[in-house]
């Protein structure tokens, strides 16, 4: 049962096509990644999401209940950093937690607001007013105000921007123990080494539109590999193809070069399968990194 | 809603720019008591002297009545500067810091959070209409005594009796914070519009400006456009200190101070409740 469904949703600015009948659906307790270049739609998707960008059509569906319907219910039980930590920079921490507490139908304590500023890391700059915080710590208070409400499902849009290496690593650690305590995690980035460490499951966006999504299984392990073979003859090997089991794999030509999806363990068979039937073999290559994946389908969509 | 009116609160109360407007009231107004204080008999000497031929003027002319009134006239344009410089910057300076994303995804809906802001707004500009009054009429009082006033009118001079004077003013003062709320409603509409905290601050001033030098020039196409300016009517206060009180006039003049009000908060509500936030 999804914690969250996204469908058919679309969005226009003008002219431009942001959201294209994008749909999605997060399972409880995942890491959920969000890729795609600058200006796919990640963080329109996001803003829609929290009800900062009103779709054209589409619907969002949290805990199976319907976003507009039963926006107050739904929007305390969610947590978010869109973008840059932005707060008010003339107060503390402290201050800016405890006025964003008010924010919530839940009466939040003191102690929790103390117990949280702990947690990132802060504790003894908590009254320094925030225009004297590096980025990193910002980025920290803006973890902390994500959980300010105890939320179920967080939502994170590019959170490692500006941040340093180890800064990075912390971050990957608190997501993890996040999960851990049994949210969920839904999180857009540009470092595809990231989403590929943290994400349970993910989606490719790109000019609005859904590329490919699935688990990280699914997309990343060898039971489902994108096998490129460059041959000598493609059209003669489609005709081939035609008549075996193969057909069901083939996934299509590009100039010489033939795609399948198929096991890593079938590959021998495929080779062998062309050369019986005497089709030049250039070259065989399939990916399986993330950075692979996504450079493949986002290069294919923008062509 | 009371939360968010408080949380609002807070935030002007923590904000540096919003003692400005108290300071720059306090500055002014004593600047023009030690200058009355200092110089003020001659400053009346001057002015009465064209009705010398005509009248007789003798007693206490400059009393903390008559101070509080000539103050109140030389803030005509610096009180909409200064509720201005707050209100046009609730709704935009939320969002060109970026705040107002944190905001808008929250539990509570976004007419919530306009009508606590625009509450917060109207709360400030009170604050700022009962510091003028203080500052006007009971440092006035202080300084320079009661008595008789004396206020010169196009249509002529009104002697007011002292004791007719007080409810007066408090009347003029009530009027005022309405008409300072026009100017508020006016700045937290461009607000809700703008992205920077200065566009709405600008254009609320220019608007002023441009709505009182219309006011002023008597040029027979202009007559007909004077009874829709707000600022035609915003200066209404004057007439409390008419007699008698021109009651029906003022209640007019207010009907309309009031309908621009929710003319300028529909707009922005409406614009404010459908905006997509992208800072």
């Amino acid at each position: 049962m999804s914690i969250l469904s996204v469908k058919n949703l679309s969005k226009t600015y003008q002219q431009f096509k942001a959201l294209d009948n994008l749909s999605f659906d997060v399972q409880p307790g995942q890491i959920y990644g969000l890729l795609g270049p600058n200006g796919a739609g990640k963080s329109t998707t996001m803003r829609c999401l929290l009800t900062l960008i009103k779709p054209d059509v589409g619907d969002i569906l949290f805990f199976q209940k319907e976003l507009k319907e039963n926006r107050r219910e739904i929007l305390n039980k969610v947590g978010y950093l869109i973008e840059k930590p932005d707060f008010y920079n003339y107060l503390s921490a402290y201050n800016n937690l405890k006025l964003l507490s008010k924010y919530s139908t839940n009466k939040i304590e003191d102690k929790a607001i103390h117990s949280l500023i702990e947690k990132v890391g802060l504790k003894g700059r908590e009254n320094d007013a925030v225009k004297k915080y590096s980025h990193g710590m910002k980025q920290r208070l803006g973890l902390a105000q994500v959980l300010l409400n105890n939320p179920d499902l967080i939502i994170l849009d590019e959170p490692n921007t500006g941040l340093d290496p180890q800064g990075i690593v912390e971050l990957r650690d608190f997501i993890f123990e996040l999960k851990n305590e049994g949210k969920t995690v839904i999180l857009s980035s540009h470092i595809l080494h990231e989403i590929e460490q943290l994400a349970d499951s993910m989606i490719i966006i790109n000019k609005g539109k859904s590329v490919i999504q699935g688990s990280k299984e699914e997309l990343l392990g060898e039971n489902n590999l994108h096998v490129k073979i460059e041959v000598e003859h493609p059209t003669q090997l489609e005709k081939i193809l035609l008549h075996t089991h193969w057909q069901n794999k083939y996934k299509g030509t590009h100039d010489t070069i033939i795609s399948f999806d198929i096991e890593k363990k079938e590959i021998a068979h495929l080779v062998s399968f062309l050369s019986e039937n005497k089709i030049g073999i250039v070259a065989v290559s399939y990916r399986k990194k993330l950075e692979e994946l996504y450079m493949s389908l986002t290069q294919n969509t923008n062509a | 809603m009371l939360k968010l009116i408080g949380v609002e609160l807070y935030k002007i109360y923590t904000k540096p720019r919003s003692y400005l407007g108290l300071l720059a009231i306090t500055i002014i107004v004593c600047l023009i008591h030690i200058a009355m204080y200092s110089g003020g008999q001659e400053y009346l000497d001057f002015i009465f002297s064209t009705f010398k031929d005509s009248f007789d003027v003798s007693g206490k002319i400059l009393t903390g009545n008559l101070i509080a009134f000539i103050i109140l006239q030389m803030l005509v344009v610096q009180m909409p500067l200064l509720v201005a410089f707050v209100t046009g910057d609730i709704i935009s300076g939320e969002a060109s810091g970026g705040t107002l994303r944190i905001l808008a995804g929250k539990p509570y809906s976004r007419s919530h959070i306009f009508f606590s802001k625009f509450i917060a707004c109207a709360i400030y500009t009170f604050v700022l209409v009962v510091w003028l009054g203080i500052l006007a009429v009971v440092l006035g009082h202080l300084l320079f005594g009661s008595g008789d006033m004396m206020v010169l009118k196009t249509e002529g001079l009104v002697v007011l009796r002292d004791g007719d004077i007080l409810w007066r003013y408090g009347y003029a003062f009530i009027i005022a914070f309405f008409s300072l709320l026009l100017i508020a409603s006016l700045a937290f509409c461009i607000s809700s519009f703008a992205e920077n905290s200065i566009t709405p601050i600008v254009i609320t001033m220019g608007l002023i400006i441009i709505s009182t030098v219309i006011g002023t020039l008597e040029v027979p196409l202009f007559e007909y456009i004077k009874p829709i300016l707000f600022t035609t009517h915003m200066i209404i206060w004057r007439n409390m200190f008419d007699k008698p009180v021109p009651w029906n006039e003022i209640l007019l003049s207010m009907s309309i101070v009031f309908a621009y009000t929710c003319m300028f908060t529909g707009i922005a509500w409406f614009h404010f409740t459908r905006k997509d936030i992208l800072t």
